[in-house]
């Protein structure tokens, strides 16, 4: 069993969000109440800064931010299941699933693989329909299929 | 030609996600259409599925999906398109379609081969002087050919001595049409100093630096203004255009009170520089600079005048520059020399004593790569590749409207081209200087003898083509030795 990706890394969200900053926010909370990242502020910023130079919202709903930078520990891979929040994705569509991949500044490639294989399987259709009617223990098998662990 | 295999390369800034999502939307919209896709993925592991030379050999198409610099130099001579991840991630059949349609043969431009820069230069300082060129050029090209023309109606049949002709313009009517003619290509000259000057300074300091340049550069050029024999020329301009750039750029600098900021740009900056100009340039550098001009081009006419050999050796440095990295800075530097020795020297002794052979040997280089590549594409057909003899058609146009960067492709995939390249310019220029040929403005290519200026020698028109073409043939000739080895069915 690898440490990027356990049952406690999937969130489902029922408050309605209106913005990708208020998500990111979120984001950074729950990342640093599970001490993923030395400080929650970085974290956001981070995610932000990653978001403003190209969106990261993919299509049908689904959306692959990240934060790369050195408050993050080690690599990990986060799910949250959201109510739609609008995003300027690539289909134009709000998100409501999110991989959110967090990532130390260097980083053991063998963790680096298995995180890019999640990314690899969201192109996948079928993949994603599995995932949008999943719910925590489903996904979390889903994922964990997927990465291999 | 229907597709059969595409590669690519796929990279985004963080290395984790859009690297892989691209490359596995690529490799799916391969699958469905039936097409060999083979992506690198250059995440932040490095490079992985790395693609072997058979496989760029094989491609039909490149595409690269990337956010981050791309080393593209295996690509040279291959139909490449380039995007962002999220093009691929997008609509990735799409993509591959557009790729069809639009990837255009990646000709190496800006690569770097052996530590030459080729193409292009990122040096700043050459940067900054091509800003200046490029205002300055068409100047030179408009007033200069325009001079040369109006310059040909100045010669007549003396009244007094039928048999000897003058220089001069009638005073009539046709006469006055043409010596205001050729007085409008004088003005031009001068004008090119300051726009030059200005235009360095503006791409060293923005719009705030142009106006102090141009006044500066006019003034360090106006020998009267200096109390000297002549200007400070083109040296002048240099020194103008730089000082003045980087003044301003400290200028702006300053934290200024907020509410005298909107006239800082228009008002302070161009003000404190023009008048700093003006002090440092009349009590300090416009002499010394003007004089040693003056002495550098009085040597090298007199050089020009008492030594047969010392055209041919610099038109051959300039020319074998030109020739060397093929619009890269060593490139510039040349043209830059040429164009200088030709402007100053026509403001100095006018066009009874301009010397444009520097700059006929660096033009009549430009096009000796380019064409020499095009002729050994044709005469060695066994020798070069479908996609090289494509190269060698567009190096031939390229070449015939004086493009040096068509032979890129050829230098890029295989450096020893260079040396052919080198040798040949250097002959072409050698040629031309030493059978006397100056150039006014014009085309760098054989047809520069009919759309442009050439003077001088026994048969400046003529010699100029021979010249050109077979120093072109001469480089064919050594590009079909290098690859003497070579078979391509």
């Amino acid at each position: 069993m690898n440490n990027i990706f356990a049952k406690e890394n999937i969130f489902v969200i029922e408050e309605p969000l209106d913005s990708k900053e208020s998500f990111f926010k979120i984001i950074a909370k729950k990342a640093t109440e599970l001490s993923f990242v030395e400080s929650e502020k970085s974290c956001f910023e981070g995610i932000l800064e990653r978001e403003s130079q190209s969106t990261t919202g993919f299509e049908d709903g689904f959306a692959i931010p990240h934060c790369k930078s050195n408050t993050v520990k080690s690599p990990k891979l986060m799910i949250f299941k959201t109510k739609e929040i609008p995003w300027d994705s690539l289909d134009g569509k709000p998100i409501s699933i999110s991989h959110v991949l967090l990532m130390p500044l260097s980083a053991d490639n063998e963790h680096i693989r298995l995180l890019s294989k999640v990314a690899r399987g969201l192109v996948d259709e079928n993949y994603r329909n599995s995932l949008k009617q999943a719910n925590a223990e489903e996904i979390y098998n889903l994922v964990a299929k997927k990465m291999e662990m | 030609m229907s597709i059969k295999k595409i590669v690519g390369i796929t990279g985004c800034a963080a290395g984790i996600a859009h690297t892989y999502m691209a490359a596995e939307s690529l490799e799916k919209a391969g699958r469905e259409l039936g097409i060999e896709v083979k992506i690198e993925t250059q995440g932040s592991i490095g490079a992985e599925n790395q693609l072997t030379k058979q496989d760029i050999e094989q491609a039909d198409l490149v595409i690269i999906a990337a956010d981050i610099n791309i080393e593209k130099i295996r690509f040279v001579g291959k139909k490449l398109l380039m995007v962002d991840t999220n093009e691929a991630l997008k609509d990735a059949v799409a993509l591959i379609k557009k790729a069809e349609a639009e990837a255009e043969i990646y000709l190496g431009k800006g690569e770097k081969i052996d530590g030459l820069e080729i193409g292009t230069s990122s040096n700043k300082v050459v940067m900054y002087l091509m800003s200046g060129l490029a205002g300055m050029i068409p100047m030179a090209v408009a007033a200069g050919l325009l001079l040369a023309f109006a310059n040909v109606f100045a010669f007549h049949a003396d009244p007094l001595n039928p048999d000897m002709v003058i220089w001069g313009f009638t005073d009539d009517a046709r006469g006055q049409f043409f010596s205001h003619l050729f007085k409008l290509g004088q003005i031009g000259f001068m004008l090119m100093i300051p726009v030059f000057a200005a235009g360095v300074a503006r791409a060293i300091g923005d719009s705030p630096a142009m106006a102090p340049a141009f006044i500066a550069a006019y003034i360090i050029n106006d020998a009267q203004f200096l109390g000297t024999e002549t200007g400070a020329g083109f040296l002048g301009a240099i020194i103008v255009g730089f000082g003045v750039g980087y003044f301003v750029k400290l200028m702006k600098m300053i934290p200024y009170p907020k509410i005298i900021k909107p006239v800082v740009p228009i008002m302070i900056i161009p003000l404190i520089t023009t008048f700093v100009a003006y002090v440092v340039i009349f009590y300090l550098i416009g002499k010394p600079i003007a004089n040693g001009m003056s002495w550098l081009y009085d040597l090298i006419n007199n050089i020009t005048i008492a030594y047969a050999a010392a055209p041919v050796v610099y038109g051959f440095v300039l020319g074998a520059m030109m020739g060397t990295d093929l619009g890269g800075p060593i490139n510039k530097t040349a043209l830059m020399v040429g164009l200088a020795i030709f402007v100053d020297t026509m403001n100095k002794f006018g066009i009874l004593g301009v010397n444009g052979i520097p700059q006929a040997a660096t033009i009549a280089a430009i096009s000796v790569a380019p064409l020499g590549a095009a002729f050994a594409t044709w005469m060695f057909k066994k020798r070069f590749t479908i996609e090289e003899k494509a190269m060698g058609s567009s190096a031939f146009v390229m070449g015939m409207v004086g493009i040096s960067e068509g032979a890129i492709p050829f230098a890029a995939g295989n450096p020893k081209f260079i040396i052919p390249n080198i040798l040949t310019s250097g002959l072409a220029g050698a040629l031309v200087a030493g059978f006397g040929i100056h150039f006014f403005g014009g085309i760098g290519s054989p047809l520069g003898a009919f759309v442009g200026y050439v003077t001088g020698g026994p048969a400046p028109q003529i010699l100029w083509i021979v010249s050109i073409l077979f120093a072109a043939f001469c480089n064919a000739l050594l590009y079909g030795f290098i690859v003497r080895k070579r078979g391509v069915k």
